[in-house]
């Protein structure tokens, strides 16, 4: 569910793109580029403790 | 106001969208993998689709600002491929990762082949090419940059965005159907476990609801 919600961000990057200051788009991107990092992490390693 | 691209405004216009489509091509492939071939995504799998669909968020920021007045080309040309270096470096991590985890000798690997790679080792591939060709347009962004204003968003471009936002969707479906009510992804999946999940619930509730006469007697 986690891999979901993480598509949506990604598509609320995109459809914050026509407003016109770009702070939400980043604020989504950033959100998505970090949860993405940390699923990653959580699926490399047991040892970090990752665990959702 | 500018509504005419000319010379290398046109080129780099029409190569944003050329890299847009192509991200969305590659995820479609994949798709192709898991619907016609039958063959589930793994976790790792489904990460790097999100990175490339990240990577390609990039130059769609970039089109999509071509059409708001007041925002700076330049700007938005290192904002745009800013994304796409992260989220390509993110990529070549994961996608560096799947490679490595199967490269012993003699190891089948995962997955199906096209043209003998692996779609992780196709992956790693396309999240090169994409740090180089970001690269490449910074460095000439003096000529790549989108000076030209358009008064509202092209139809291409509209319907770039459409594809992309499509693509996006149809893999948060099928990540919500292949993970289930857990939380992560399982690390072999062998079915869409909603589908299972949805066929025990129904094998779990009461066959036949005793009617009000019954339940009288």
């Amino acid at each position: 569910m986690i891999a979901a919600l993480i598509f949506i961000f990604i598509l609320a990057t995109l459809l914050t793109m026509r407003r016109a200051k770009p702070k939400m788009t980043l604020i989504f991107f950033f959100v998505s580029l970090s949860c993405a990092t940390l699923l990653f992490l959580h699926h490399a390693s047991d040892e970090l403790g990752l665990s959702f | 106001m500018m509504t005419k691209l000319c010379g290398w405004h046109r080129v780099s216009f029409v190569l944003l969208h050329v890299y847009v489509l192509g991200v969305c091509g590659v995820v479609l492939g994949a798709f192709g993998f898991q619907f016609i071939g039958k063959e589930l995504p793994c976790p790792l799998c489904i990460l790097q689709r999100m990175a490339m669909l990240l990577a390609a968020a990039g130059p769609m920021f970039i089109i999509n600002r071509s059409s708001i007045l007041d925002s700076d080309p330049k700007i938005d040309l290192a904002i745009g491929f800013g994304m796409s270096i992260l989220a390509a470096v993110l990529g070549l991590w994961m996608s560096g990762r799947q490679v490595l985890l199967h490269i012993l000798p003699g190891d089948p690997g995962y997955g199906g082949e096209v043209l003998g790679l692996h779609l992780y080792s196709w992956a790693f591939i396309v999240f090169a090419t994409i740090l180089l060709v970001s690269g490449i347009t910074l460095i000439l962004s003096r000529v790549m940059v989108i000076k030209t204003k358009f008064e509202r968003p092209r139809v291409v471009s509209q319907l770039t965005l459409w594809v992309l936002g499509i693509v996006v969707s149809t893999n948060a479906i099928s990540v919500f159907a292949e993970s289930g009510t857990s939380w992560v992804l399982p690390d072999n999946p062998t079915e869409y476990k909603l589908i299972q999940e949805f066929k025990e619930f129904l094998k779990q509730r009461p066959r036949e609801i005793p009617s009000k006469s019954q339940k009288a007697s």
